[in-house]
């Protein structure tokens, strides 16, 4: 757009150009009509302003005592349980991220200190050995296969 | 002091150096300082003097005196909580304005799930019953021009930054003049011309965007 009509856009929406400025804003814009097209759109938006435009008279006045009841507001919401920001959507979304970290942290740690390998190991030897564990009251044959499918079934009673 | 600098041709020559307000160092900084310290009289003083001007604002968006007064109360117990966090980069103002305006997008967007699950529990002849009662074909007609254009307006100023819908409503709605803006916000008078062609700009491209999509 031409920059005269640019630079006095605000007064020409405003209503204060006049006289010679304004007769010389309206040639230009007569010269282009795609700045003449955009000037029209720009005061259709302008307009639409008028819809949360209020004048001073027409704004009512506010009721005394705003600031106690801006005070009491802020009071009451200093009370709020402190259980209520974990429900914010901000605070749900950092409680999720806390939760999948600690997972993360206590899954690497489980790994690391895993004894189970360890426990299997001895119970699979003591299979072979044909040598039931004390707390377990497993018949036990010749059959390694059978002695350890006996084994397995013992270990996976539910209640043992 | 004025600099002469490069121009377009037709272009304002002369030019004011683009001086930054130090908000940190006006007067009322002080107070906002005092209310950080949990000075509760700056802050009632805060709240004084722009409780008139946020009122008006929301006012004038929503024109329904009750809620207006509600979320302005809720504007300032924002204000309040957040206040520790204000660091001067634009005055105070500024960001009153922009809490003020963010809270009534806030409970235009309520305000709408409200009316959608108000309706959907109504039945259809429930519905149509109310819509034609005289109060409410009077009221309506009053206000639904008025309403449509008022949801047009705040759908377009969702499409500009959030500095630029600022601007717009100090200037339009606020009635300030581009020499006021320059001194709020510490630009020079061009610099504000540019920023409010372009925010203009955007508006008329968002309302062309939005007519298409509607028809």
């Amino acid at each position: 757009m031409d920059q005269y009509l640019q630079d006095r856009m605000e007064a020409y929406l405003a209503g204060d150009l006049a006289g010679q400025e304004l007769k010389e804003f309206e040639a230009r814009m007569e010269r282009s009509s795609d700045d003449a097209a955009e000037i029209a759109a720009m005061l259709e938006t302008h307009s639409l302003f008028d819809s949360i435009r209020v004048s001073p008279e027409e704004t009512p006045v506010l009721a005394p005592g705003f600031y106690a009841r801006v005070n009491q507001l802020i009071e009451e919401e200093k009370k709020v349980p402190i259980w209520e920001v974990f429900l914010q959507p901000f605070m749900l979304r950092r409680l999720a991220f806390a939760a999948l970290m600690w997972m993360f942290v206590l899954g690497s740690a489980t790994l690391m200190t895993d004894t189970t390998t360890k426990t299997n190991t001895e119970l699979a030897d003591l299979i072979l050995s044909e040598q039931p564990p004390a707390n377990y009251h497993v018949r036990m044959g010749s059959d390694i296969d059978q002695n350890r499918a006996a084994m397995l079934a013992v270990m996976m009673k539910p209640g043992e | 002091m004025a600099i002469m600098t490069a121009t377009f041709p037709g272009q304002t020559a002369l030019t004011q150096p683009e001086t930054k307000v130090v908000y940190r160092d006006s007067p009322e900084a002080d107070l906002v300082r005092q209310a950080q310290a949990g000075d509760d009289r700056a802050f009632r003083q805060i709240v004084e003097k722009h409780q008139s001007k946020v009122f008006s604002i929301i006012y004038g968006i929503l024109r329904n005196r009750n809620d207006a007064e509600d979320i302005a109360q809720q504007v300032f117990a924002k204000i309040y909580f957040s206040l520790k966090g204000f660091d001067f980069r634009s005055s105070l103002i500024t960001w009153v304005y922009k809490i003020t305006v963010n809270e009534c997008y806030d409970y235009l967007r309520k305000q709408k799930v409200r009316k959608l699950v108000y309706e959907s529990d109504l039945g259809e002849k429930d519905e149509r019953t109310m819509e034609n009662s005289p109060l409410a074909v009077e009221k309506g007609a009053a206000n639904d021009d008025r309403l449509e254009k008022r949801d047009y307006l705040m759908k377009l100023l969702s499409k500009v930054s959030e500095e630029e819908r600022m601007l717009l409503i100090q200037k339009e709605v606020e009635g300030l003049t581009v020499e006021e803006l320059a001194g709020i916000t510490g630009l020079n008078e061009n610099t504000i011309k540019v920023k409010l062609f372009r925010a203009r700009q955007k508006l008329v491209k968002a309302a062309g965007k939005l007519d298409r999509a509607v028809a």
